[in-house]
């Protein structure tokens, strides 16, 4: 698998506070990378300033081969790199169907390629070992429907893959319960048909349920489409079982990298994230 | 000339000439956009627009666009790091512009090239000036290795600040002499003392200011009103009531804080730019007030024959009274000669 | 005031070219206005406003006060201080009704007056509501971070926003030019406060608040100047808008922040 995203020696600061001492990370194509660590580590930081904002201060970040280490937040979102960002963020005086047409700027313009159909898309498994649709691993994904103009079909993808949102499309944003927003902040990340998602603690303070059902449609999307995904998360377990790769970060450094079991199974992440720590769940219940 | 001032630097850039030649051009469009209406062209009034209505004056709108590219190319070349070729034009332009300006202002060539009236000619050499100097700086001292232009910008001023702060401490003290001083030097004639007066006012306002907006973090736009307040409370008190001086000090200031109060309680509930805008609309309706009350402020024609301020009976005037001593004349300070016998401080 | 001066300048150069026909005249006008004055408007915010984007939000207030004071010194400057005059392009009227002596007309000024305004405001509603555009321009004032974050290129939004403003700002310059027929470089000031006044008294960010806010102030000031004396309709005016913020300080049409989850 090629590398999609590399960063080499990030280091960031707000102000003169530096946040990340020097990050070496990557993500390939097709891949679920997790990120773990305590509050406070720079997991937000992190992928903040794979956006730009903060700017990187030293070090290097690559996006399919190309720098954008100093591309303004706007310019290296329209490569391909979506983020839900911590905290939702949902424009709250647009309807849902606004903020998913936000979602849809940075869509490749005219992208109108066909695309296998998904139905076949379904609920179980975990998507460790699955191998990207093929085809897709050079150029970002295509609209999922063949007819139609992109942003219909993006939405119509959206809504398939959150169904309350369709219920919801003329609500407010600012009116829709936790679940819902966070929802909305994927869905949206997911209109501009990004080839690497970047997910920020997209669990965060929302019922059982509906975790499962959001790592769902992660899994569900990364296998289908194949679009690499950033994961950030407290649910530490869930997520690593989830990931191809996973990374463990404190105070601003990568401290331990591996394959998403392997790590699982390393006794200091287990110690440190895993028992006892937020969100862990009996073992034997998989992630869908 | 603009084409001879563009000549010196035109070296060959790198790359990315075109991108700086575009940015130029571009500013330069901008600037003669701006221009060519309101600096091109100027409605005539009065006798003049019996004759013609408009008067027209293209080549300064020229010239301003010419400057700005010319400008804007040099700042984009210290940007490349292309310093040398910005040392020189910067020079040039700064010389031959300073130069024109001394020995031909009325010379019609230079007319038609530069502007018109001065004062926008010697900021163009100013600002050249200006460039050259960044230019030569950047020459001698290598680029810092510090992030971005921002933050190098924000630690130069940061440090420029810590100077300026070291130096104030000993500055302070020292200023405070010479303003104690200034009144007795040979050379503070009236006119300079009334100068001063109005700076020691203004840090007053200041220091007002800093209270409500530093300490409070209250943006009060309408601040001046509170001013206004004290001085007519001051000029209607002596004038109608006859207090003197030091009765209405303290008056003065009681009433400009009562009025701060009658504004403070309700307002205070507001946030930021409701406050602001509020408080710059008490600054008006007071503006108002005093401007159209007429019968009690004098409207616009304000409050003449204010009683000045006295010392235990010793009026601070030039001539002492008939048979008395003035303040000057008993504590036994002495104008300086420079001042002309009639002059008295308003 | 810079869009009043510029349509000063355009009626002025047309008639030296003999065109006072009034409906192509104003055509023209309204057209250099609202293609110059914007540039004024980008200028402003790229010099001004985009080096403070993230300064706190009094920092652009002061800047906004302090470039409205240099933007009137400058017209001062190269125009001169004195009150231009222009013969009126518009007279006539269609008399509504009459009682004895007393007739009633609506000019045919007002009348031009009334559909600039609905058609610009219809134009811009449309723009704000429906354009991707607008919609860029609401999710800047939502969430400036966030907007970036799903590729909205904030700063060209935010300077298409100024040039909208600006455009917006210069016809109203072009109305009050056509209607009371003389600009000097002061008239933006009282017009700005009045207009902030509105705004606040309708609710910041509300389009029909505005509208509303700017009646209220309206009548207000009639009615004062009518019943009570014209010297302190602005009193009146600002004594209305301090009350509002006391007792609603989102405005009447406001709605109450909701604050982000």
């Amino acid at each position: 698998m090629t590398t999609l995203l590399s960063l080499s020696g990030v280091r960031t600061s707000y102000g003169n506070i530096e946040a990340l001492h020097g990050v070496d990370l990557e993500v390939r194509e097709g891949e679920i990378v997790t990120l773990i660590g305590a509050n406070g580590a720079g997991k937000s930081t992190l992928l903040m300033t794979v956006c730009g904002n903060p700017p990187v201060a030293h070090g290097q970040i690559l996006f399919a081969g190309r720098d954008i280490t100093r591309m303004p937040t706007h310019a290296i979102v329209r490569l391909g790199i979506s983020q839900a960002p911590e905290g939702r963020r949902i424009f709250p005086r647009m309807t849902v169907m606004e903020n998913l047409l936000m979602g849809a700027v940075a869509a490749p313009p005219g992208a109108k390629a066909p695309k296998p159909n998904d139905s076949a898309a379904s609920c179980e498994g975990t998507p460790s070992g699955v191998t990207p649709a093929p085809g897709l691993s050079s150029g970002r994904p295509a609209p999922p429907a063949g007819n139609g103009d992109g942003a219909a079909a993006d939405l119509e993808r959206a809504f398939r893959l959150f169904p309350l949102l369709e219920e919801r499309r003329e609500q407010s944003g600012g009116t829709l319960s936790g679940g819902e927003q966070q929802m909305l902040a994927i869905a949206r990340a997911l209109m501009s048909r990004p080839r690497l998602l970047l997910l920020d603690e997209p669990s965060l303070g929302l019922a059982p349920l509906l975790v499962r059902q959001i790592f769902d449609a992660i899994a569900r999307l990364n296998r289908d489409e194949g679009t690499a995904i950033l994961l950030v998360e407290q649910h530490a377990h869930q997520a690593l079982r989830l990931a191809h790769r996973g990374y463990v970060m404190a105070n601003g450094r990568i401290v331990l990298s591996g394959g998403g079991s392997e790590l699982l199974a390393n006794p200091e992440v287990r110690a440190a994230y895993l028992e006892g720590g937020v969100g862990v769940r009996p073992a034997g219940e998989g992630a869908s | 000339m603009a084409g001879a001032r563009g000549g010196s630097r035109n070296d060959p850039a790198p790359d990315g000439t075109g991108a700086l030649f575009r940015e130029a051009g571009l500013a330069g469009l901008l600037v003669f956009g701006l221009a060519a209406a309101l600096v091109g062209v100027r409605v005539q009034d009065g006798a003049a627009s019996a004759i013609a209505p408009l008067a027209f004056r293209f080549d300064d709108a020229f010239t301003a666009a010419a400057a700005a590219a010319l400008g804007r190319l040099g700042v984009a070349l210290l940007r490349a790091g292309l310093a040398a070729p910005v040392l020189a034009g910067g020079t040039a332009v700064a010389f031959a512009v300073a130069l024109a300006q001394v020995f031909f202002p009325a010379h019609p060539l230079l007319l038609a090239l530069l502007f018109d009236t001065a004062m926008p000619n010697w900021l163009v050499a100013l600002f050249a000036g200006f460039l050259a100097l960044a230019a030569g700086w950047r020459l001698r001292h290598a680029p810092l290795a510090i992030v971005s232009e921002t933050a190098a910008r924000e630690a130069a001023m940061d440090r420029i600040g810590a100077e300026v702060q070291r130096w104030a401490r000993y500055a302070g003290p020292l200023i405070f002499l010479l303003a104690l001083a200034l009144p007795l030097m040979p050379f503070a004639d009236r006119r300079l003392v009334d100068v001063a007066i109005l700076v020691v006012t203004y840090i007053m306002l200041g220091w007002g200011l800093n209270v409500v907006v530093g300490l409070a973090g209250l943006l009060d736009l309408g601040y001046v009103a509170f001013y206004a307040i004290g001085a007519y409370a001051y000029a209607l008190l002596a004038k109608y009531v006859g207090l003197s001086f030091w009765l209405c000090l303290p008056f003065a200031g009681i009433m400009a804080a009562f009025a701060g109060l009658l504004l403070g309680f309700p307002v205070l509930r507001l946030r930021g730019d409701y406050l602001a805008i509020v408080t710059l609309g008490f600054g008006e309706m007071i503006r108002i007030i005093l401007l159209n009350w007429y019968q009690f402020t004098g409207g616009p024609n304000g409050v003449s024959g204010v009683p000045r301020p006295s010392f235990f009976g010793l009026p601070f005037t030039e001539s002492p009274p008939e048979g008395g001593h003035s303040f000057h004349t008993f504590v036994g300070l002495f104008w300086p000669l420079s001042i002309s016998p009639t002059a008295k401080f308003s | 005031m810079i869009g009043a001066f510029i349509s000063i300048i355009t009626f002025l150069l047309l008639g030296l070219f003999g065109i006072t026909w009034a409906p192509f005249a104003i055509l023209v006008a309204l057209l250099a206005t609202m293609a110059l004055t914007p540039l004024y408007g980008w200028a402003l915010e790229r010099l001004a406003y985009r080096p403070l984007r993230h300064s706190p939000r009094l920092a652009a207030l002061i800047t906004a006060i302090g470039m409205s004071i240099f933007l009137q010194n400058y017209v001062q400057l190269v125009q001169g201080a004195r009150i231009k005059p222009l013969q009126s392009l518009v007279t006539g009227g269609i008399e509504i009704m009459q009682r004895g002596d007393f007739v009633v007309t609506l000019g045919y000024m007002q009348i031009l007056i009334v559909v600039l305004t609905v058609v610009l405001m219809a134009a811009f509603t449309l723009l704000i509501q429906r354009t991707a555009l607008g919609r860029a321009q609401r999710a800047c004032e939502q969430d400036l971070k966030m907007a970036a974050l799903v590729g909205v290129d904030v700063d060209r939004t935010i300077a298409a926003t100024f040039v909208m403003g600006a455009a917006l700002a210069s016809v109203a310059g072009l109305i009050f030019l056509l209607y009371y027929g003389v600009v000097d470089f002061f008239i933006g000031f009282n017009a700005g406060i009045k207009a902030f006044t509105a705004a606040v008294l309708g609710g910041i960010g509300s389009l029909p608040g505005a509208m509303l806010g700017g009646l209220l102030i309206g009548l207000i000031e009639a009615f004062w100047s009518a019943y009570f004396s014209v010297e302190y309709k602005d009193v009146a005016a600002f004594t209305v808008l301090v009350m509002v913020l006391i007792f609603r300080p989102t405005g009447l049409l406001g709605k109450p922040d909701i604050e982000k989850v």
